[in-house]
């Protein structure tokens, strides 16, 4: 059963008179628990494809269907309130709250689907042990090493146990080493049923989905399912 | 203005000769041009205050100016004597010199003047006119300019009168109306046949008032008034004066020279010339300067907060451009070129700041003066200076350097100390390391601490505040210097910090204490050092403020977030404290200053008027006479004698005008004025009976010889011993102080017994004023007024004059108030450029948040949270800190015994809850755009 399902979707960015159409007419379908990996050349619209079909930036044209419901039909705080109870988001340049610690920055979504304080600081720190941070609980973003920042926007954006989790270059900023752990992580938390969408330029990161969906100038142009490799 | 260039030129040789730098500078100036203009408008205000601060002098000094054209005109000196004595200036008359241009003979006296009925019942008085005898002719060609002198027609023949416009206004009438003078005991109806403006001779009056009821008689009047007089009444007077070579002021030039001249002419004789044109021109210079450094000691508050704001954009902008620094540095700028390129992009804002800032002070000068003047107008009438907004080119260009030059040094400095740091940790966007302080900063740092207690120790042995609180500040900052790496951060920090803010609060009540006062610079160092304590302290709490704040809400998300940021941007939430703190302080200190005197009317009623209830004025020429006041329902009456004096105070060389009280033993059974130091009497009535037995003594109030605005410049304390001159006959007695009265509220100026002054005047030592008792003060004060109209009765119930005095006192701390406001304007741009850099900076961050499912409601929420935290803080340092301040000086009092702690509750709730809509409202735009921001955009744009 589809868990998300994208129809006709046309996305146009506007600079003045000048426009460029990042997505074109895109149909698209995830099933739940499956972990499809998006590539394709810079500009060919992947991170577009992934904002509007998470619901991040709206769209021109066509629909994303969250089983009966229109994702854009819904009002923004609809919208917002969907992202925070049901999905995930990790990116290349962590973006984790610089002010924040890494169990503070992972309890926020937590916070945000309306968990009781002590519960999402009990959930947090869980996760993040889970990521084998129990050691950095306290520390801030700038007191992290990249692959523990990274491990740390992977704890936020599965603490709050969402059916997707949407990675946009989860391995891009990580050496080789970092990266597979990283992966190794999202995979395991994968066969526990998560629905993962990740957009990679990394063949290898890319080749360990079930499906590998591949993009040109806003189309995609091929939908490849695959068989699962170990890292 | 050639410090303001000198200033400019290395920043217009950057922008003419280095073209990478002069890129820099102007494309980062114009990117952004919002923040520009909010850059702007924070910096322009401090360059505002400062030239409204020069503005405010340049009126005062114009409005008594102008008393140099209306009341004196080509008159620069003059000579007096009673004109009996007339003969004695014969020869001074005849005098010819190259340096003067007119020699004129007069004759004065005072006299009161009313439009009377058949039925013997005044319609109109002028209880304090005054009747001259000249040649008009003369007069006209006295000084060489006839427009000047105000004088036109012929000279008034017997039974008719030339009066000058505010008489003619006073008592109703024109040319063809009749009214009758008063004085000595007798009258004379006069006909008016011409008006006179009151301008030079024609407005030429010898009391202190601004208008000048004069009346132009024919010759021989005044003598044929005075003769066979049975009343005791100051006599008439004949005078000379001399107009110097030279126009209304310029002729000043030449007064001592003239002088000189003069005082030979009168060899022999105990006459003395007044300089009245050189002392008129003078307390207007005093008078202006002393307001301009009044405003501009109140403007520092807003000004230091300006400095804070342009130190805190600047780290901001620094903070903003590190990585595109750190490049920069990398490719091989140097570091001086940075600096360089940095402090021209702040110069270009310094230079249009100030100059709008000029023109913006301009208007603030205008609000402030059109205040003073609501103020003015509700003075007795005479009394009422008109206020002519001017201003000169000169203080606009004093107000724009100094703007200038402070923006300029803060920039400078800032600039140097931002360029300093590691390349790598820039570009990268890494944490800078501390290290630990080298030697020589600590050794620096102990000079330092060393200095402040030297400052401390001569502070105490001097009784000065300034050193004693400046020493204080400088031993505890020392100290946390240079012990930051043997001492715990924390315990450093509280104890440094909690020392300062304990001796800014004490060190006013110890020196008072021990005999010192608290001057202006006092008072400004006393609350820059307690802001800097409690700003320092503040912030070394604030996790715990936070943390505390976070369980209040419940830890909801927003007011966490909200409190993140400042948490975590320690430095720049403590300049921005600082900046509403600074201000704050002294809108509640003069805020509680104006409740305590303002609530003082019983209290200030029973100490100036002792006993009495009614004060009584009435013409020296024509006095009432007091021995029948009781037959009029007083209960007890207090005459006092009331001359003009020239008061030499001890070590100086030049008198000053004062008016000096004599009383007599009836003053003293009455209950006179409470004494606010007895000096060594055990009573008041001992020391008032020692003034009246010994005629060798008298007492003065703090404000005594004060000319303009605050204290005098020469103060005369208990032990003290001032010389008293009659400026008619030259006459004079030196008198110690033995001890002080209260605020001089009723216009007395030093009070001695009448003996003395009768010693030294003669017979015009008359009792012209006198305090009473009676049961019903208003309904007394009316009657003795219509019935005394002849003698110019002037009687006020003491209360009502007291209500006057501190309404118009009360109001002029709201003019204050006003002014300091604008000072709040700085904390609040302040809060609007950091809200707005803030959205900037952490777009991406609220594009992270709204993707994980943050609602656009709390993105702006937890920025109005951040800015009303900021704010909040800032404010209730603030309050406190005035709270405290005003308290401590009432527990010492600093400003009289007897005033109370008074919390004006709506003033400090309206500042309160003002400030933290102006900070809301600042935050407004920079929230709702935060809200706005569209996750994808916010990410796609940061990565």
């Amino acid at each position: 059963m589809a868990i998300l399902e994208a129809r006709g979707v046309r996305k146009v960015y506007r600079s003045g008179a000048q426009e460029v159409e990042a997505l074109r007419s895109v149909d698209f379908a995830a099933e739940a628990g499956e972990w499809v990996s998006v590539m394709g050349p810079s500009g060919s619209g992947k991170t577009t494809l992934l904002n509007c079909l998470s619901g991040l930036d709206d769209i021109d044209a066509g629909a994303v269907l969250l089983g009966d419901r229109e994702l854009h039909s819904m009002s923004d705080a609809e919208r917002t309130q969907h992202r925070a109870a049901s999905m995930g988001f990790i990116f290349q340049a962590y973006n984790l709250i610089p002010v924040f610690s890494a169990v503070e920055n992972v309890e926020l979504p937590l916070l945000l689907a309306g968990a009781d304080a002590r519960d999402a600081r009990r959930r947090a720190t869980e996760t993040l042990e889970r990521m084998g941070l129990s050691h950095r609980l306290r520390n801030r973003p700038n007191e992290l090493s990249g692959g523990e920042q990274q491990r740390v926007t992977v704890a936020r954006a599965l603490a709050g146990r969402p059916q997707v989790v949407w990675a946009d270059e989860p391995t891009g900023a990580l050496d080789s080493e970092t990266a597979a752990i990283v992966m190794d992580l999202l995979a395991e938390l994968n066969g526990e049923g998560l629905t993962l969408i990740v957009v990679t330029h990394d063949e290898g990161v890319g080749r360990r989905a079930h499906r590998l969906v591949q993009m040109r100038d806003g189309l995609i142009v091929s939908d490849e399912r695959l068989a699962r490799v170990s890292a | 203005m050639i410090i303001a260039i000198a200033l400019s030129l290395p920043f217009i040789v950057i922008l003419i000769a280095r073209p990478v730098l002069r890129r820099l500078a102007l494309r980062n100036a114009v990117r952004r041009p919002r923040e520009t203009l909010l850059v702007i408008t924070g910096s322009m205000l401090a360059t505002a205050l400062m030239t409204a601060a020069f503005v405010v002098g340049d009126t005062f000094d114009a409005s008594l100016r102008a008393n140099a054209y209306t009341q004196l005109g080509p008159i620069d000196e003059v000579a007096s004597v009673p004109l009996a004595d007339a003969s004695v200036l014969d020869h001074l008359a005849a005098l010819r010199s190259p340096q003067i241009d007119g020699v004129l003979r007069a004759t004065t006296t005072g006299a009161s003047a009313a439009v009377v009925n058949s039925a013997g019942i005044a319609s109109a008085a002028a209880p304090k006119a005054q009747l001259l005898e000249m040649d008009f002719a003369a007069a006209r060609t006295f000084g060489g300019d006839a427009s000047a002198t105000g004088i036109s027609g012929t000279t008034p023949g017997p039974g008719q009168a030339a009066i000058a416009q505010p008489l003619a206004d006073r008592l109703h009438i024109g040319v063809g109306s009749t009214f009758t003078a008063f004085a000595f005991g007798h009258s004379v109806q006069l006909r008016v046949v011409q008006l006179l403006p009151q301008r030079g001779i024609a407005g030429w009056w010898t009391g202190r008032e601004f208008v000048s009821y004069n009346a132009f008689v024919a010759p021989g009047t005044i003598a044929r008034l005075a003769a066979n007089s049975k009343v005791v009444a100051a006599p008439p007077q004949s005078s000379v004066l001399v107009s110097n070579l030279g126009g209304v002021e310029s002729g000043d030039a030449r007064t001592a020279a003239v002088v000189h001249t003069m005082d030979a002419a009168l060899a022999g004789t105990p006459v003395k010339v007044e300089t009245v044109k050189h002392d008129a021109l003078d307390l207007a210079k005093t008078a202006g300067k002393s307001l301009t450094q009044l405003y501009q000691a109140l403007g520092f508050f807003a000004v230091a907060a300006g400095i804070l704001l342009l130190i805190n954009i600047f780290r901001m902008l620094a903070e903003e451009r590190r990585s595109e620094l750190g490049m920069l540095r990398a490719m091989g700028m140097k570091r001086r070129s940075l600096v360089g390129a940095f402090a021209s992009e702040g110069w270009l804002y310094a230079v249009v700041a100030c100059a709008v800032g000029m023109l913006a002070g301009l208007g603030v000068a205008r609000l402030v003066m059109a205040g003073a003047a609501r103020i003015f107008n509700q003075r007795d009438p005479d009394f009422r200076l008109p206020i002519r907004f001017h201003f000169t080119t000169q203080s606009l260009q004093i107000g724009f350097t100094l703007g200038l030059v402070i923006a300029v040094i803060t920039i400078v400095a800032t600039s140097v100390s931002i360029s300093r740091f590691n390349i790598i940790a820039a570009v990268r966007d890494l944490d800078t390391e501390k290290h630990a302080p080298r030697r020589w900063a600590r050794v620096a740092w102990g000079v330092v601490v060393l200095l402040g207690a030297t400052l401390l120790f001569a502070g105490i042995t001097s009784h000065g505040v300034v050193a004693m609180l400046l020493g204080g500040g400088f031993a505890a900052v020392g100290t946390r210097f240079a012990l930051r790496d043997r001492i715990a951060g924390r315990l450093l920090v509280t104890v440094t910090a909690g020392s300062a803010l304990l001796w800014g609060v004490a060190a006013v009540s110890v020196a008072v204490a021990l005999g010192g006062d608290l001057p202006i610079a006092g008072f400004i160092v006393q609350g820059v050092l307690l802001v800097i304590a409690a700003v320092v302290l503040v912030t070394e709490y604030q996790g715990e403020i936070g943390g505390a704040l976070s369980r209040l809400s419940g830890r909801r998300l927003s007011v966490r977030l909200g409190l993140a940021y400042p948490l975590a941007r320690r430095s720049r939430t403590m300049l921005t404290i600082a900046q509403f703190a600074i201000v704050v302080f002294i809108l509640v200190y003069i805020s509680v200053l104006a409740a305590m005197f303002g609530s003082q009317t019983d209290s200030v009623t029973a100490k100036v008027g002792g006993r009495a209830t009614v004060y009584v004025e009435s013409n020296r020429a024509n006095p009432v006479p007091f021995g029948q006041l009781k037959a009029a329902g007083a209960q007890a009456v207090a005459p006092l004698v009331n001359v003009v004096a020239d008061v030499t105070p001890p070590h100086a060389t030049k008198s000053t005008k004062s008016f000096m009280s004599g009383f007599d033993s009836s003053f003293v059974s009455m209950g006179p004025p409470v004494l606010s130091d007895r000096g060594r009497f055990q009573t008041d009535a001992d020391a008032y009976n020692y003034v009246l037995s010994h005629p060798d003594t008298a007492m003065v109030d703090d404000f005594f010889l004060s000319q303009g605005a605050g204290p005098p410049s020469a103060a005369v304390s208990i032990g003290d011993v001032i010389t008293i001159t009659d400026p008619l006959s030259g006459r004079s007695q030196h008198v110690t102080i033995v001890a002080r009265s209260q605020n001089d509220w009723l216009g007395n100026g030093g009070l001695t017994s009448a003996a003395t002054l009768r010693s030294i005047y003669g017979p015009s030592a008359v009792a012209s004023h006198a305090y009473v008792r009676v049961a019903s003060s208003a309904s007394f004060s009316h009657t003795l007024e219509a019935r005394y109209y002849q003698q110019g009765a002037k009687a006020d119930p003491i209360r009502s004059l007291v209500e006057q005095r501190l309404s118009r006192q009360t109001q002029f701390f709201t003019l204050m108030r006003a002014f300091l406001a604008v000072g709040l304007v700085i904390g609040v741009a302040g809060i609007g450029v950091i809200m707005v850099r803030a959205v900037r900076e952490r777009r991406r961050q609220v594009g992270v948040l709204r993707s994980l499912g943050f609602p656009a409601a709390q993105v702006s929420n937890a920025f109005a949270i951040e800015a009303m935290f900021i704010a909040m803080e800032g404010v209730l340092i603030g309050v406190v800190l005035g709270f405290l301040c005003t308290w401590s000086i009432t527990l010492s009092n600093s400003f009289g015994d007897g005033l109370s702690f008074r919390v004006p509750v709506t003033a400090v709730s309206l500042l309160v809850g003002g400030t933290l809509l102006g900070a809301l409202l600042a935050t407004w735009g920079p929230a709702s755009s935060a809200a706005k921001i569209k996750p994808a955009v916010a990410l796609r744009i940061a990565d």
